[in-house]
């Protein structure tokens, strides 16, 4: 569905942690920030950006 | 993966753009995470005194099951670079 | 209940990118159970359309809302404050949605959304069947209450025709032969020797080939 819109799917992931894993979440945190900084940023806030140039 | 993602027309746009503006942008993530696990995984983190990133931001939600995809796609729309779910 | 799909995504981009002021509008009854035009199915897409706004650069308002049935005018009365301000109404609506909408507010134009397909059930999650074609005159109670009109290829009453191999149907080996299932009922019901009775010819009259219908029930006018 994104993909039709230019959106990568590899932003959106789903984890399943419980109520105890504390530091699994910092990793996970972590880890995805990291991934979407690899993938750059939304094409949305391209296009957001190219608007606001533009004016 | 990323290298496989970027060989498309619209990635190699994005990457350059991302080349252009790279000074200046940083992921904004959004989390939708359940009240009764992910959420209270959140919150241990905190009293743990974890450092993680502060691109994460999260939406609380009774339950991941309430997410629906109308809930992604407008986090995208208002400019999330990135979306996980963790319940 | 009426099967519908959601037309192509790039398709309705074509339909709607020239206008200024789009309103998404789902029906929330038929066309959202097989996830194709419920008023959910409207946000995602007034979402969606409003990225691609953004990605092409294009100056278009779009907004989304919906209703629980568009083949009725009683269930307008909410929305005819919202239906007020679009210049495009994309209706996500089966083609009667459209149509009474569009004779509705016969000075805005009302695009589909959707491809209406069929009359069908829901076999499974993600799998829907056509099962009846609407044809005016039921045989059911005479073919093991599967319809051959509906799920045979060649609309055959006296079936099953010479194109019916191990209970598949010539024109694909997925398809079940309608008449292999109406014996194999009718067997199950022991009434076989009905089958051996021959239908008559089919009066068509009542189909659509006898042209649009209309049905008038007095006792329900006002």
């Amino acid at each position: 569905m994104v993909s039709k819109v230019n959106i990568e799917p590899d932003r959106i992931e789903m984890f399943n942690l419980s109520a105890a894993m504390g530091s699994r979440w910092a990793e996970i945190c972590t880890e995805f920030t990291a991934k979407i900084k690899e993938l750059g940023p939304s094409p949305i806030w391209i296009a957001d950006q190219k608007k606001r140039s533009g004016k | 993966m990323a290298v496989q993602a970027k060989a498309t027309k619209e990635e190699i746009s994005s990457v350059e753009a991302a080349g252009e503006t790279s000074s200046e942008w940083e992921p904004r993530i959004l989390a939708f995470a359940c009240h009764y696990c992910a959420f209270a995984a959140a919150d241990l983190a905190g009293v743990m005194r974890l450092s993680y990133p502060t691109n994460v931001q999260i939406i609380r939600l009774p339950c991941t099951g309430k997410l629906d995809n109308y809930h992604i796609l407008r986090a995208f729309e208002r400019g999330m670079d990135g979306v996980f779910v963790a319940g | 209940m009426i099967v519908a799909e959601q037309k192509p995504f790039e398709e309705i981009w074509g339909m709607i990118k020239d206008y200024k002021k789009v309103l998404v509008f789902g029906c929330n009854t038929c066309v959202a159970v097989c996830h194709a035009g419920g008023n959910k199915e409207a946000e995602s897409l007034g979402s969606m359309l409003r990225m691609q706004a953004k990605q092409e650069g294009v100056e278009i308002e779009i907004k989304d809302s919906g209703i629980e049935r568009q083949c009725e005018h009683e269930f307008f009365d909410s929305a005819l404050k919202t239906l007020e301000w679009p210049d495009l109404v994309l209706s996500l609506g089966c083609g009667v949605g459209v149509q009474f909408m569009a004779a509705k507010f016969s000075d805005k134009p009302i695009f589909p959304g959707l491809n209406t397909t069929f009359m069908g059930a829901v076999e499974e999650a993600g799998i829907f069947t056509e099962k009846c074609q609407g044809c005016g005159k039921c045989v059911l109670a005479e073919t093991g209450g599967i319809c051959p009109i509906s799920r045979c290829a060649k609309r055959v009453m006296n079936g099953p025709c010479g194109g019916s191999t191990k209970g598949k149907c010539e024109i694909s080996k997925d398809l079940d032969c309608a008449w292999q299932l109406i014996i194999d009922r009718m067997e199950i019901l022991g009434t076989l020797d009905k089958y051996e009775e021959i239908t008559p010819i089919k009066d068509w009259s009542s189909e659509r080939s006898g042209g649009p219908r209309t049905i008038v029930r007095e006792d329900l006018q006002v």
